[in-house]
């Protein structure tokens, strides 16, 4: 199984949404950890949120793993079978889960 | 001959909660503006014989007095009377004890700096990435909070800092005021009632408010009215970017520290425009209605009872 400890593998401190949120955002988690975990990914991917030191709002996580689904062409239904959050606080996985349920590939125009 | 003016004499009680006190306070913040921004002028406010000022109206004040002295480039654009502690001890506590009269001397981005940087508990910001960490070690260290109060109202305030970044000053009319203000700035206050022992926190913006924020990129119904966007901007998936399922989650991180508490003593007030939105523990659902004054901005406050860690 593959792990992703973000606060050591990205950031004690995530935060924002965009690249221009702030050095830590949304945006730079997915591309430089999500997408390669989970790209080519067959075995599941645990995603621990252990040792971060502030509370990470609905904009990061939206984009995050959301953003997997609408941007990166990650399959939604691969990505809710192989995805598993560590977190001692409950509402993270929640808010995960809904935001991957409402997400939908982005349209190339 | 050019004459003096005479000092600006503020209101005995500056509050914005209350229907009576809130249009002689907003009068005052309106002369403040009027006196610096369009006549130009330098000025003495006299806040002497304030006897209360609320948590709300303080940080407003805050803002309203920030922004002229930012806009006209001079700290010193506008000087003080302040109340004096035995002659005006009330006074005194509200102005001075709380920081107030510093934050309203904090006329220049340095001197705004210093006021995070000494743990004030008024402060003004424009990078929500470096603000948001420091404002919550500070309420972690000054405010007794439970671990689950903790946790929602930092992923609370997080968003709100955001929402200003992304949303308060995103409008052509807005550009010149956010080049003066340094950029995308907020005020905001962290404050203390021991008395009653609870905790409040403010974030206070002065663009162009929740509800025509949210009516700029809606198609809304011409007979609909502030009340209502603010009420869908304050709703689940409400947001200015109409086409965006992925936005509009913000304003659910933001009644969290209410809607997961185990007790009744948690509000959220959101003054904007012409409408008010309050949002408590003590019911389901949120009231929003309309006021006769306008608010400049959006101010938010969290009130939570402390309930200790």
């Amino acid at each position: 199984m593959n792990k992703i400890l973000i606060s050591k593998q990205f950031s004690k401190t995530p935060f924002g949404r965009y690249a221009s949120d702030g050095p830590n955002s949304a945006e730079r988690f997915r591309k430089e950890c999500l997408v390669p975990a989970f790209l080519n990914a067959t075995a599941p991917v645990e995603v621990d949120f252990d040792g971060i030191s502030l509370a990470i709002g609905s904009s990061f996580l939206e984009e995050a793993f959301g953003g997997l689904v609408r941007k990166e062409g990650i399959d939604k239904d691969k990505l809710k079978k192989l995805l598993i959050v560590k977190s001692e606080l409950p509402f993270y996985k929640q808010q995960i889960s809904r935001f991957i349920d409402k997400a939908e590939p982005d349209r190339v125009t | 001959m050019s004459k003096k003016t005479p000092p600006l004499q503020a209101p005995e009680k500056i509050c914005i909660y209350d229907d009576d006190l809130r249009p002689v306070t907003l009068k005052f913040f309106n002369k403040i503006n009027r006196e610096v921004l369009f006549y130009n002028r330098k000025i003495i406010v006299d806040l002497s014989s304030v006897t209360f000022a609320s948590a709300a109206a303080s940080t407003l004040l805050f803002a309203i007095v920030n922004r002229a002295q930012l806009s006209c480039g001079d700290a010193n654009s506008i000087r003080f009377i302040f109340p004096n502690k035995t002659e005006n001890e009330s006074g005194h506590r509200w102005i001075v004890r709380t920081g107030l009269s510093k934050a309203l001397l904090a006329g220049s981005l340095d001197r705004l700096n210093s006021l995070t940087a000494n743990e004030q508990y008024f402060q003004s910001a424009v990078k929500p990435y470096e603000q948001y960490p420091k404002t919550v070690n500070f309420l972690d260290t000054q405010a007794d909070l439970s671990v689950n109060q903790f946790i929602t109202l930092s992923s609370a305030i997080s968003e709100a800092m955001i929402n200003v970044l992304h949303h308060a000053y995103q409008h052509p009319e807005m550009e010149s005021m956010v080049k003066a203000l340094g950029g995308d700035r907020w005020w905001q206050c962290a404050w203390f009632n021991p008395v009653r022992n609870e905790v409040y926190f403010i974030v206070c913006d002065l663009g162009l408010g929740a509800g025509k924020t949210y009516a700029s990129g809606n198609k809304i119904n011409p007979l609909s009215t502030e009340v209502d966007w603010v009420k869908q901007a304050f709703s689940y998936g409400g947001t200015r970017y109409a086409e965006s399922s992925e936005r509009g989650n913000g304003s659910e991180d933001m009644k969290m520290p209410i809607s997961v508490s185990d007790s009744n003593n948690e509000s959220l007030l959101v003054f904007t425009g012409t409408a008010m939105y309050v949002y408590t523990s003590e019911h389901d659902d949120p009231v929003c209605r309309s006021i006769p004054d306008h608010i400049p901005g959006t101010l938010v406050q969290w009130s939570l009872k402390r309930t200790g860690g």
